[in-house]
């Protein structure tokens, strides 16, 4: 019964960690907030008409009450975390939604679209990788080492606007404005897996490459096992973890949400509600947004953690 | 069975085996001494062609009628860990972290037998461990290679090597990881070996106990070159080359006197390097020492040395 009482401590252990991570990522968050020099109450009240200076200052001071803003920092903060853990994230201070229903309704867009960039991006990425890392230095790899330098060092807008100058202005084939529609997925998911595989063809090469100068890889060669053999049955097994992390930290980005992607493409998921929301100052749907930005990277981070742990033995027998 | 002759090899441009040759016969236990960084290394792998970074420039290696320099890379792998296997400094180094121990005496096996099945290679491994006097055979199947000590690990990796009963057993330091104990048991094991299965070997090692301990002959490098080569009691009670005798007196004893240090550095590879490559740290060194290399000369039949000054 050893393990299961390791087991048990592991969670509580990683429960514990979940907890403190969180509370300090929302309460940096808060305090940021809480210095900038915009008031909300003012935002609020001015709601999308932009009429600045219009307001009285009584109304701007009863709407701080109503919000709770008159209240100090601490207390403010500990209302709300309150709220969070009886599953209240708050109301939205632009649509008067709440944050919660607002979130669920963005995050759909945002995971069609990174379910699909995603999926892609591993499909090209690990393969290439793997084939560059063997042809080291032969004609498919120095290309591929070119458009991955032009993908790393083009700015996303730039990217997008280019794929939108020719696919929807030049040849009319997609719409410009993506607006939740099928064929509007194309361009923005093309965007993210250009981006992201030019950077993780790179790093599962250089992944596979720093493997295939261990000794172990000396040592089956000498056994006389085949090229192929080691390099499916050991290299790539012991690759694998590096490699999973990788694509962890894509799949935490794109879910966070794309900001400037979305944005361009209009496609309205959560980068886009993240970047309108800091536009209006909308403190609670802020706060939602990096809590659940901080809830995907725990989460990633937990799946790539147990799966490393089911693949490496050193972290198997290391940790349980 | 092995013949190596006047083999060459370089990193690059950069030469560091320099006309190196060298027999091992049926049964005999061969020992390659000398400095960290004269080439023996290189020499020992060049045999299996395994450092992809060198190149053969020149000589060949005969073993068993064939010259390995000229086989294309299916026939070499024919020939490793089936009728050549290698032996690591780090033998913990040398297998894959992520599978057991009885994975790798089962993909030893397979790698030269598609059919070979799983239960009969760790049958076969058991009995063989066995005869080896290698004990806890069930734990160290299941065990990953980070699970064993250094010497266990040493100790399993000779007997995996011994798994399809190669010819010749090619092992680079054997002992240098490992403490003092666990470099005996490793010497007995190899030992033990040799009189069970009458294998061949050529052991690279700069420890002068596992010469004296283990080897029928031995070949003393320097700079890329075998400076002498002689049977075990030639070398070590008389040995004739200056960089021989200094080497012996480097060898820490437990009287407590303190061993010679040999003055000066190993020589940086170049290719103008001509004449002998010890003639800078030499004491007895004249000026023809520096302008060509030394003459082969046959002291018996067994010893002969390359050195213009000594023993005249």
């Amino acid at each position: 019964m050893r393990h299961l009482g390791t087991v048990c401590k592991k969670i509580a252990l990683s429960a514990i960690q979940t907890t403190v991570i969180l509370i300090g990522i929302t309460l940096i968050t808060f305090f940021i907030l809480h210095i900038s020099p915009v008031n909300p109450a003012e935002i609020y009240l001015m709601g999308n008409s932009g009429n600045v200076g219009q307001i009285s200052q009584e109304a701007i001071e009863e709407q701080e009450k109503k919000m709770g803003l008159d209240k100090p920092f601490i207390q403010q903060y500990a209302l709300w975390l309150n709220n969070v853990v009886h599953g209240d994230l708050g109301t939205s201070m632009t649509t008067s939604k709440p944050v919660s229903e607002e979130i669920t309704d963005h995050a759909v867009p945002t995971v069609a679209l990174t379910a699909v960039s995603l999926l892609i991006t591993v499909l090209i990425s690990v393969p290439l990788g793997i084939y560059c890392a063997v042809k080291k230095d032969k004609a498919l790899d120095n290309i591929v080492r070119i458009f991955s330098f032009l993908g790393i060092s083009m700015p996303s807008f730039f990217i997008s606007l280019l794929l939108l100058w020719l696919f929807a202005l030049k040849l009319q084939m997609l719409p410009v404005i993506a607006q939740r529609s099928p064929k509007g997925i194309i361009l923005p998911a093309l965007v993210l897996i250009i981006q992201c595989s030019s950077k993780y063809i790179r790093q599962v090469r250089a992944v596979i490459l720093e493997e295939m100068n261990k000794d172990y890889v000396m040592g089956a060669f000498a056994r006389g096992i085949s090229e192929r053999e080691i390099l499916f049955k050991h290299v790539l097994k012991n690759s694998a973890v590096p490699i999973l992390t990788w694509c962890g930290t894509y799949f935490g980005i794109m879910l966070g949400g794309a900001s400037v992607i979305e944005t361009i493409f209009s496609w309205d998921g959560m980068g886009k509600l993240a970047v309108e929301s800091v536009m209006r100052l909308d403190y609670y749907m802020i706060q939602g947004f990096v809590l659940w930005t901080a809830v995907i990277f725990l989460i990633v981070n937990f799946a790539v953690d147990v799966a490393g742990d089911i693949i490496d033995p050193r972290l198997k027998r290391g940790r349980m | 069975m092995l013949d190596i002759n006047n083999l060459s090899v370089s990193y690059g441009k950069t030469r560091v085996v320099r006309n190196l040759s060298l027999k091992v016969n049926d049964g005999e236990i061969v020992c390659i001494v000398g400095e960290s960084g004269c080439g023996k290394s290189t020499a020992l792998k060049s045999v299996l062609m395994l450092d992809k970074n060198a190149s053969i420039t020149g000589g060949s290696i005969i073993f068993n009628e064939k010259d390995i320099t000229k086989l294309n890379s299916a026939e070499i792998r024919n020939i490793r860990g089936l009728e050549i296997a290698m032996i690591f400094q780090n033998a913990f180094l040398s297998m894959d972290p992520t599978k057991t121990i009885g994975h790798l005496f089962y993909e030893t096996v397979k790698a030269h037998n598609k059919k070979a099945k799983k239960i009969d290679c760790l049958k076969k491994a058991e009995e063989l461990m066995k005869k080896l006097r290698l004990w806890e055979t069930e734990r160290i199947f299941t065990s990953y290679p980070f699970e064993l000590s250094g010497g266990m690990c040493q100790r399993t990796a000779i007997a995996a090597a011994m798994m399809n009963t190669p010819k010749l057993i090619l092992a680079d330091e054997p002992t240098s990881a490992l403490d003092v104990t666990a470099q005996a048991q490793v010497i007995r094991l190899l030992k033990q070996v040799k009189e069970s299965y009458n294998t061949s070997m050529l052991i690279v090692t700069h420890n002068m106990g596992v010469v004296a301990n283990l080897a029928d002959k031995a070949a003393v490098m320097y700079g890329g070159s075998i400076m002498e080569i002689g049977s075990t009691n030639d070398i070590i009670n008389s040995p004739e080359h200056p960089y021989t005798k200094a080497l012996i007196k480097a060898v820490p004893e437990m009287n407590g006197k303190i061993p010679e240090a040999i003055e000066g550095l190993p020589p940086e590879f170049n290719d103008d390097m001509v004449g002998c490559p010890f003639a800078p740290r030499c004491s007895m060194a004249k000026d023809m020492c520096y302008k060509k290399f030394p003459e082969k000369r046959d002291l018996s039949q067994s010893h002969t040395v390359y050195c213009n000054c000594c023993s005249l």
